[in-house]
């Protein structure tokens, strides 16, 4: 129990900075929202900008490149880096705002169950329980079937199937802390319960929290590639990793670059995201700093 | 006698399951004194504290009695009575110092909170006094601490800082769940001492509850001792050491480790002893 009480703490960001995992997670994550938001000043080209005598060109240390598509180009001639660049705009959209908002919805529900408990755990676990014994992946492809597609129908899919991994974590953890003296000592006072919801319990309950959010955005960055390879995300003139996945799929034997590259960054951009929250793990566990 | 500062009377009390945590427990309290709850693990001491500050677990519910405090029932009474008794007339001494104070907040932010609400000082006026608390207790170096995390202060320090913390409002009762289960032999004298001064200097009456009778010939008047959810024995400290009535209460006695006997083996309380109470008790 004494290892539950030690949370977040000064001297927390310069632990952060301590964690390897963390630290390189954390600046690829930045690399790639640097690159999202200048995209239009990165990329060498239009992502969109056909050009059908330059198709399928290799990557330039392959025989047959064309200077200027340091990536090659896909089956219509489009660079393939400034795509790549591009791609990152909606998985970074979709990594933060879903993100977030499946974050907020979880953690509010399970701060509410794990402190009141009762009729409200009892409402909100039931519901937890019935909502992951759905297939979340045809649930996403279901809601964005019924929604209609584009990028607002993405999040909400993502933020209705993922707040249940916030709740579940959020209840346990907050029902660990409810117990604990102090917060006893903080009724004894008359506080009142929000008050001590909120300025007690919150701040114990936080770094498990943000480990979870970093992870979920990875979640979120897959779950966006994986409607935008079925065709279900943004519409198909906004380049995506999960698009271009599903193209390079179609010119696998004649240009394994086109399906490559995108499977690389998706992968690369996943695994920053893991080593963020383990690195944050590290760095914000108590029972593994002590 | 006076009017009692807190009457706990015929006070029964159970688990989710149906079994019984207390059986009519009755207990009187002057406004200045310090009775002692005693009684093995178990017993029902710390359910008859928290019952007193209307925080018992959820899974426990009263079934009978009352608990009044200077004539106000507690038992039961809605949160906005608690909500003014608590903190102000009635604090705790928590248990456990380590888990006790919020590790997120700075010391000082947690010792000012009754101040703040209660007494609606400001920020600054209850930071002034919450230094003067502190050197109370004897804790130097006051501004330190208060810009400190808990985990910066040593157990003794932290258990320190709660008693501050309870008798910052002059209360007429504190409950102290074994405040010094938690310590080493040496700091909890040192804390003992501490209590029963402040407790004197300001005539505050004081509900320790314990499970070590050394502790309850240093600091008691009063001593109810309870198995099982019943009151065994009810009498003054000198009476129970001297003149120790019941069986079970004889047992405890013997069963403490004796300092100047070093070598002797410890006599734990039989289970003859154990049954025959049992059976007195739901007699």
């Amino acid at each position: 129990m004494a290892d539950l009480v030690h949370a977040p703490l000064p001297g927390t960001f310069s632990r952060i900075l301590r964690e390897p995992r963390a630290v390189v997670g954390g600046l690829f994550i930045l690399f790639l929202i640097f690159c999202a938001i200048f995209a239009p000043l990165i990329a060498p080209h239009d992502p969109l900008e056909q050009d059908l005598l330059l198709e399928k060109i290799p990557p330039a240390w392959q025989n047959g490149s064309e200077a200027g598509h340091l990536l090659g180009t896909d089956g219509l001639g489009r660079d393939l880096l400034s795509r790549l660049i591009h791609g990152a705009q909606v998985s970074m959209i979709v990594a933060f705002v879903a993100g977030t908002l499946a974050c907020l919805l979880g953690t509010i529900l399970g701060l509410l169950a794990g402190f009141f408990g009762g009729w409200v755990d009892t409402v909100i676990s039931r519901l937890v329980d019935i909502w992951m014994s759905f297939p979340p992946v045809l649930l996403s492809i279901l809601l964005v079937a019924v929604l209609g597609s584009g990028l607002h129908s993405v999040i909400v899919a993502i933020v209705v199937i993922d707040w249940t991994r916030f709740c579940r974590v959020v209840r346990t953890e907050t029902m660990a802390q409810t117990k604990l003296e102090y917060v006893d000592s903080a009724v004894t006072l008359g506080m009142p319960r929000a008050r001590i919801l909120i300025r007690e319990i919150l701040p114990n309950v936080l770094p498990v929290i943000l480990v979870l959010l970093s992870l979920e955005m990875g979640i979120a960055v897959i779950v966006e590639a994986i409607l935008s390879f079925v065709g279900l995300s943004v519409s198909t003139d906004t380049p995506t990793w999960g698009g271009m996945i599903a193209e390079g799929r179609q010119v696998i034997y004649q240009a394994w670059w086109v399906l490559v590259f995108p499977l690389v960054a998706l992968f690369l951009t996943v695994l920053a995201f893991n080593q963020l929250g383990d690195g944050l793990r590290n760095a914000l566990d108590p029972a593994l700093r002590r | 006698m006076r009017r009692p500062l807190l009457d706990i009377e015929g006070l029964s009390a159970q688990n989710a399951a149906g079994q019984p945590v207390l059986r009519r427990v009755s207990l009187m309290m002057g406004p200045g004194e310090v009775h002692g709850l005693v009684g093995q693990s178990g017993a029902g001491k710390t359910s008859i504290a928290k019952a007193s500050l209307g925080i018992l677990p959820r899974a426990v519910t009263l079934t009978s009695g009352s608990i009044r405090f200077d004539g106000l029932e507690l038992a039961g009474a809605d949160k906005s009575t608690l909500d003014t008794l608590l903190g102000a007339d009635i604090a705790l001494i928590p248990q456990d110092p380590l888990t006790a104070l919020n590790p997120s907040r700075r010391i000082g932010a947690q010792l000012t909170d009754a101040l703040r609400l209660k007494a609606g000082l400001s920020r600054q006026a209850a930071l002034a006094k919450a230094a003067s608390l502190l050197e109370e207790v004897h804790l130097t170096d006051t501004v330190r601490i208060l810009r400190a995390y808990p985990h910066e202060l040593s157990g003794g320090m932290r258990q320190r800082v709660l008693i501050a913390s309870a008798f910052a409002l002059n209360p007429r009762l504190i409950i102290a769940d074994e405040p010094t289960s938690a310590l080493d032999v040496t700091v909890q004298k040192q804390i003992l001492r501490l209590i029963r001064r402040l407790q004197r200097d300001h005539e505050t009456a004081v509900l320790f509850v314990t499970h070590d009778l050394g502790v309850v010939a240093q600091i008691c008047d009063d001593v109810t001792v309870l198995f099982a959810g019943a009151v065994v024995e009810q009498t003054t400290v000198q009476s129970l050491f001297s003149q120790p009535v019941h069986a079970y209460t004889r047992a405890l006695i013997a069963a403490n480790p004796r300092y100047d006997q070093p070598g002797a083996s410890l006599r734990p309380i039989s289970e003859e002893v154990i049954e025959a109470t049992l059976k007195g008790i739901s007699a």
